[in-house]
């Protein structure tokens, strides 16, 4: 039997120890996903396969087949901004992410992205399908705290109606007109029924609205992004690039203005 | 440097052990967790006796939301749940049964005067072992319809004061309820056929439903499942009748007002109506009709989903219909809640979010519950108003 010291005694239970511990934290360790696609596929293809929801309108409508909308233009702004090819290939909402993380696509179209999917990275978000709270310029309303005492039209059991419901609970009482659609809701305010409206940031106003003289507040945000898979670190920096640079010269307040609702 | 011996090395081992066992006891330590403390029984009585919620409590975690869940549930003015009890949580070892997550359900839910309606399925590994190939948790060899029986009996003897019926199965007519088996309509009479003597000798007073079928077009022979109609009649001929107490039913409106008449190759809500005439042709005409899942969905990223003005129009509305119709027992809306947000389209069925916000659906059932909902659901359109 090998005799001991006590500094070799010590140092044997800590490593021990050590040992144990580094084998439980390895056990409790999350194991990557084996069924991950392989990365930067679009390096060996050439090509960007772009999921999109053709039931996502106005980002995507198919009619007989045609494809379009505001997804549909910016793929290819985007193409000819960063070079690269980009096939859009159709997916029914519910399969997005699916259909990113098993490699059927390489990106997916107009996706919020203020909810973490594992294994998938966002883009800058470029759009907002979140809520807009709109005012005549002569008394806007840019906060839900300053509703005490006026006016608020929404559309009937909407999210705008449910916001409505819990700002009742936290500030000084405001009337809730609650009508059948957002159009309606939005009507309300033109026709003086009303204060100010929430309704869907994606609403396209009425051609009569004097949207010169309207304010819109975004009350609450839901940021739409292009979503690639984590690994593809190559694809999401020249996609990034890409948008950034249709940012900077227009292309994209063209294409929101012409395919999404809102204010000029 | 003093030499040291056996003795000294010990004490090291010793010490290793002891730091190693604390290190393991530590990864246990968490948050404790939340008690709930049942409320006063509750006094008020919902003026809509068929107003029942499918609830989504077996794989919650925590006892005081379940609590939460059917208290909410109570509040709205549902005097029904529908629930899942699998079989697999039950009887994870043949033969052993654990009731203690079933036994906190039916407490609460007795608690709340809700009655419940038991949907049983989900097959233990055990259960499933003697098939060769690869099996889901749907996959019931005919070998275990038995041990299926034996467990719904046990179940039904058990909560025979707290449940007003049992569903047997889920969807027969699907593959994916079958693990993936061809769809057989006799296969499931066959089960029915084991079920329903086993759980009478046991629990005569619960009534014994079939399980409901989803409402698909699919015709015979699809590798996905069978038309709801076609396969209900084929039960009936074969003498289904005898051999449950009445039928459980999923109908859905999609994207149809819930009056839309009915017909054979359209999926809407009054489906059911079709379902109804069956078992009239074949001599079942006194037994019930529970909806046990049915509803409109307003999440707005499906197709198939309506706005959400419209998603509590046609649901008053089918509530209306289902009191005109002697024959239905319950109108069950999926789903109450969500225990987690799927961030898709599943959550615009919830009445409650998962952080239980009450959803205006919600809001509007309750007050149509208990007497307090307007005539009118929405202003006139400005817009009409002006040009008039």
């Amino acid at each position: 039997m090998a005799a001991f010291t006590t500094r070799r005694a010590v140092a044997i239970a800590a490593a021990l120890t050590a040992a144990v511990a580094g084998l439980m934290l390895a056990l409790l360790r999350p194991q990557p996903s084996s069924n991950q696609a392989s990365s930067e596929l679009f390096l060996i293809t050439g090509q960007i396969r772009l999921g999109v929801d053709p039931s996502h309108a106005p980002f995507v409508t198919d009619n007989s087949g045609q494809l379009s909308g505001f997804d549909v233009e910016l793929a290819a702004a985007l193409a000819d901004q960063i070079q690269i090819p980009i096939i859009l290939a159709v997916v029914s909402f519910d399969g997005l992410f699916d259909a990113l993380l098993t490699g059927r696509v390489d990106a997916l179209a107009s996706v919020r992205s203020d909810q973490l999917v594992k294994g998938v990275s966002f883009t800058t978000p470029y759009a907002d399908a979140g809520w807009l709270m709109y005012s005549f310029k002569q008394q806007p309303f840019v906060n839900w705290r300053d509703l005490s005492g006026h006016r608020l039209s929404v559309e009937f059991a909407s999210e705008g109606d449910s916001l409505a419901r819990l700002w009742l609970r936290r500030i000084a009482p405001f009337d809730v007109l609650r009508y059948e659609t957002s159009a309606d809701a939005f009507d309300a305010l033109l026709f003086g029924h009303s204060d100010a409206a929430l309704i869907p940031a994606l609403t396209r106003l009425p051609s009569d609205a004097p949207t010169e003289d309207l304010s819109a507040a975004l009350i609450a945000s839901v940021p739409l992004s292009l979503a690639v898979r984590e690994g593809d670190r190559q694809m999401l920096t020249h996609i990034q690039e890409g948008l950034a640079a249709l940012e900077a010269d227009g292309t994209l307040a063209t294409l929101r203005r012409r395919w999404l609702g809102g204010l000029p | 440097m003093r030499r040291l011996d056996r003795q000294t090395a010990t004490i090291g081992l010793t010490w290793a052990a002891r730091l190693s066992l604390l290190a393991f006891l530590v990864t246990f330590i968490a948050a404790p967790r939340a008690r709930a403390v049942l409320p006063p029984a509750p006094e008020v009585v919902t003026s809509e006796p068929k107003l029942c919620v499918h609830t989504r409590l077996i794989d919650e975690v925590f006892e005081w939301r379940i609590l939460k869940s059917l208290e909410m549930a109570y509040q709205m003015g549902a005097a029904a749940i529908v629930e899942f009890f699998p079989w697999a949580y039950a009887e994870d070892t043949a033969g052993r049964f654990e009731w203690q997550r079933f036994d906190l359900i039916m407490r609460y839910a007795q608690h709340f005067n809700l009655r419940v309606i038991a949907r049983l399925g989900l097959v233990p590994a055990w259960a499933r072992e003697s098939t060769e190939r690869i099996t889901t948790l749907n996959t019931l060899p005919p070998e275990a319809d038995s041990a299926f029986a034996n467990f719904a009996a046990q179940f039904a003897a058990r909560y025979q004061t707290q449940v007003e019926a049992v569903i047997i199965w889920n969807e027969p007519n699907l593959a994916f309820e079958w693990g993936y088996e061809t769809v057989n309509p006799l296969r499931y009479l066959q089960l029915m056929q084991t079920v329903y003597p086993a759980v009478k000798a046991a629990a005569p007073t619960v009534t014994i439903l079939t399980g409901a079928l989803a409402p698909t077009l699919e015709p015979p022979n699809s590798p996905h499942g069978w038309n709801d109609l076609d396969y209900l009649n084929i039960l009936y001929e074969n003498g289904l009748a005898q051999f449950s107490d009445g039928l459980a039913v999923h109908t859905y409106g999609f994207t149809s007002a819930a009056n839309e008449p009915p017909e054979p190759s359209v999926l809407n809500f009054r489906r059911v109506e079709l379902l109804r005439e069956l078992m009239e042709t074949h001599g079942a005409g006194d037994q019930p009709v529970y909806i046990t899942e049915t509803g409109w969905n307003d999440h707005p990223r499906w197709s198939l989903a309506v706005s959400p003005s419209r998603r509590v129009r046609y649901t008053l509305d089918a509530l209306d219909l289902a009191n005109t119709w002697p024959w239905l027992e319950s109108l069950c809306l999926w789903v109450f809640r969500m225990t987690a947000p799927s961030n898709s389209y599943p959550d615009g069925f919830a009445l409650v979010t998962s952080s239980f916000d009450p959803r205006p659906l919600y809001l509007a059932l309750q007050a149509r519950a208990f007497g307090t909902l307007q005539d009118e659901l929405w202003l006139p359109s400005p817009r009409a108003a002006q040009s008039q």
